[in-house]
């Protein structure tokens, strides 16, 4: 069949706190596959951490494979905005994770919102103060 | 109690069915690029009801389109505008360099001035085309000012004698940013006008013919990208989730260069 032919999108959010990779159409209109870090790890701490990235980039190849697409785009995104705009540990494993599953990835793209000026960081003046 | 039972085991089987139903009822509709494009596949989107496709948008890279290495950095945007069968037909949205690309011009020390520009084709359609330039040194903002005006009547007289065909054609290959830097060489010596970005505000009534000519319209979505995965799974493995932090640290060590190079001068003039 030709249906092997697909593309999809992945997209990761990776935040240091969780990370989400959902898996849609070339569009981006269809949701094909949603797992985050709380789906494949039982500690909360764990969810943004590698480990947890590989584990979810693995579901997400599964039911790429179950779905006809055989490579992905990647669009990587941080918090972003007034957050840090530095992706989370967790998506290179993600990709690599992708990668190794089997799908082909295609362009790799940084897309965190940057924000052309808006609100204040949190934190106050002085910084946040552990 | 078995009917409980049954109820609760349909239920249960009632949900599972449901979202297995869900995906078995969707279909799947090839997108084609618009005339300008030479309807190129662009991939794939499932629906099922043909009329949640309308106003989805797809983004394509120059590359995949006409296979050109030095255009991946361009992203076309689509919007699906009609369904025929199975087959979606789109009609153009934009351009869009990538962020990376974007951020790999702009330096430290290096004035980037933006301008935003509407203008009018000669066939009808409303466009607005977003310009940065790079100089090569810190410029004054009367500079930057006098730049934005010459540029302005530049592109304007510019696109009025242009079908929007011409004009996105010139800027995807960059003969209108170059077009720009002589028309702005009064103000300042320039070597190039990107053009980071367009948007169809109007469309005219012409759908606008095809500007890809000589290369082969068969280039597309799959083959430039095939990074060698698949087959050998270790060495690509290691190679393709490296891609990032290498970019990245190009990025860095990018801003960071000319930073020392500028210092050099300074102290050298100084």
């Amino acid at each position: 069949m030709a249906t092997a032919q697909k593309w999809g999108i992945a997209n990761i959010y990776a935040s240091y706190n969780n990370i989400m990779i959902t898996l849609t159409d070339v569009t981006g209109a269809e949701t094909l596959a949603k797992v985050t870090g709380g789906m494949v790890v039982k500690q909360a701490k764990d969810e943004s951490s590698p480990y947890a990235a590989q584990r979810a980039a693995e579901k997400i190849a599964e039911v790429a494979a179950e779905k006809d697409i055989m490579g992905v785009h990647v669009k990587v995104r941080a918090p972003g905005g007034n957050k840090s705009t530095s992706p989370g540990p967790g998506a290179q494993a993600a990709i690599r994770a992708l990668a190794r599953a089997g799908l082909k990835i295609g362009r790799i793209e940084d897309v965190t919102p940057i924000p052309h000026d808006g609100t204040k960081k949190k934190g106050g003046r002085r910084g946040r103060r552990v | 109690m078995a009917g409980a039972k049954s109820a609760s085991r349909k239920s249960k089987s009632g949900t599972g069915r449901k979202v297995k139903d869900k995906w078995k009822a969707k279909e799947w509709y090839t997108i084609h690029a618009p005339q300008m494009f030479n309807e190129a596949v662009i991939g794939e989107t499932p629906s099922s009801d043909p009329e949640n496709l309308i106003g989805r948008t797809s983004e394509v890279t120059v590359q995949d389109l006409t296979g050109d290495f030095s255009k991946m950095h361009i992203k076309l945007k689509f919007k699906i505008k009609s369904v025929d069968g199975h087959e979606l037909k789109t009609s153009f949205m934009g351009h869009e360099y990538t962020s990376d690309y974007v951020r790999r011009l702009t330096r430290r020390k290096k004035t980037k001035t933006d301008h935003v520009v509407d203008v009018t084709t000669s066939d009808g359609f409303k466009v607005r085309v977003k310009t940065m330039s790079i100089a090569d040194k810190r410029i004054q903002s009367s500079q930057e000012v006098g730049m934005r005006q010459v540029l302005e009547t530049a592109l304007l007289t510019m696109a009025k004698e242009m079908t929007v065909a011409e004009l996105i054609k010139s800027i995807i290959s960059g003969d209108l940013g170059k077009d720009l830097a002589r028309a702005c060489r009064v103000v300042i010596p320039i070597r190039r006008i990107e053009i980071r970005r367009t948007e169809i505000l109007e469309v005219g009534e012409n759908e606008p013919e095809s500007i890809i000519q000589e290369e082969a319209p068969a280039a597309e979505e799959a083959e430039p990208e095939e990074e060698p995965v698949s087959e050998d799974e270790s060495e690509t493995d290691d190679e393709e989730p490296e891609e990032e932090p290498v970019s990245e640290d190009e990025s860095e060590t990018d801003d960071e260069e000319p930073e020392a190079e500028d210092s050099s001068d300074e102290s050298d003039t100084e």
